[in-house]
């Protein structure tokens, strides 16, 4: 008879694992994680879209949209430097091309935190492009020499969020306020 | 009074069990972002590092730690304990280096399911089970050796999906393996001294089976989760 209640209780006990597993499943983990909801639970939980990760795929910019286009000529030896005034997180799509090869330097400086700088890309080249997002406040954009003995026309390309851009040149430098892409 | 007494310890324990079950779920177990960031950056020797990722891997790892907690639940004396550690050691050990070594590509989710069903055995076994509903007996201490070749190759698919670099990758893998050992030490040293406690209440006996049970059902959760995440990928 003992023998016969633990059989039974073991039955019991294994079944009801099993129906908890699968109830725990179709009631919190599917809706959770998978995005399905059969029982209408994840809704009643809010555990809808909780594994959702549209967050990586979209970055909302609180900064206006701004295009900007310039022209650079460069003589043998000459060079200058273009950045734009951006806030951590702020993106921007840019593209160059010049009709001789320069050596360039995409690099940041950090505002806030005293000669900090960073250097993301350099090299040479006549033309360049691609998608940069600011890793801090500060100062971010481009070096660029002409290290030939032909004038070179560089044509510069960007639209994003920045707050201004500033060219140096020369020893000096000059501010530029691109507009945002619609006024309001 | 003293009959309400179980039933409420494994409420607590079940409870427990579900949510650590459904927070660690959440990430599937597989390495954290900014760890997979650095094993994929990395190439040489780093020793602490991997250290450092293995123990956080087992520490974390909670179909590790269930099994752990089932092959311990009735343990009491330490040098039992040590002998079944160590064939789980030995077990994980010889299928995670050998598997990244000779890069053998297993299915993840199979793997993490084989994973999940060890637990299930496990519990089953804890609640007496395999003694009673058939007549071949298992020797445990086989079964821990085997379901930890098994673990070893989720370790080790876990470990390929960051496309280690080949340079110090033995030496890597012996850190990640070390890593493993101490990580398997803290989290055992803890559920060790938990159950001593627990062992120790009156209401161990009649809470023993039911906690295996709720242990059961967790690893049916781990299962199912698995098998439904594979067809998914699949």
């Amino acid at each position: 008879m003992g023998q016969q209640q633990t059989r039974r209780n073991l039955a019991v006990a294994i079944s009801a694992a099993f129906i908890a597993a699968i109830a725990i499943f179709v009631a919190i983990i599917l809706p959770a994680e998978f995005g399905r909801d059969p029982l209408g639970t994840g809704r009643v939980l809010g555990l809808s879209g909780v594994s959702e990760t549209t967050a990586d795929a979209l970055d909302a910019q609180l900064e206006f949209h701004k295009t900007d286009e310039v022209e650079f000529i460069l003589e043998p030896f000459q060079s200058l430097e273009y950045k734009y005034l951006m806030d951590e997180g702020n993106g921007l799509v840019y593209s160059w091309s010049a009709d001789g090869e320069l050596y360039f330097d995409l690099h940041a400086e950090n505002i806030t935190v005293e000669d900090y700088e960073e250097s993301y890309a350099e090299g040479d080249a006549a033309r360049d492009m691609g998608v940069y997002q600011a890793a801090f406040n500060g100062m971010h954009g481009w070096f660029w020499e002409n290290r030939g003995f032909e004038t070179v026309t560089l044509r510069f390309k960007t639209s994003g969020f920045y707050v201004n851009a500033t060219e140096f040149r020369g020893g000096g430098s000059s501010d530029r306020s691109p507009a945002p892409v619609f006024d309001n | 009074m003293h009959g309400g007494l179980p039933i409420k310890h494994a409420l607590l324990l079940l409870t427990a069990l579900l949510s650590a079950t459904l927070v660690a779920g959440a990430q599937a177990h597989n390495m954290a972002d900014g760890d997979a960031a650095f094993v994929a950056g990395n190439a040489g020797a780093a020793v602490f590092p991997f250290i450092y990722l293995g123990a956080k891997h087992m520490v974390t790892g909670y179909d590790h730690l269930l099994f752990l907690a089932g092959v311990v639940f009735f343990l009491s004396r330490p040098g039992q304990v040590i002998q079944y550690v160590t064939l789980f050691a030995i077990g994980h050990s010889i299928t995670l280096i050998a598997g990244v070594l000779a890069n053998i590509q297993v299915n993840a989710y199979l793997i993490d399911a084989i994973i999940a069903l060890s637990v299930v055995y496990k519990a089953l076994e804890n609640m007496g089970a395999l003694q009673r509903l058939g007549r071949w007996h298992p020797d445990t201490r086989l079964a821990v050796l085997v379901f930890g070749l098994f673990h070893g190759f989720g370790l080790a698919t876990s470990l390929q999906e960051l496309e280690l670099h080949p340079d110090g990758l033995v030496i890597n893998l012996i850190s990640f393996n070390v890593g493993v050992e101490i990580g398997q030490i803290i989290a055992l040293s803890l559920i060790v001294a938990a159950f001593s406690v627990w062992r120790r209440q009156p209401s161990f006996e009649n809470t023993a089976f039911i906690s295996n049970a709720a242990l059961m059902c967790a690893g049916f959760v781990l299962l199912i989760y698995q098998l439904t995440a594979w067809q998914f990928a699949s």
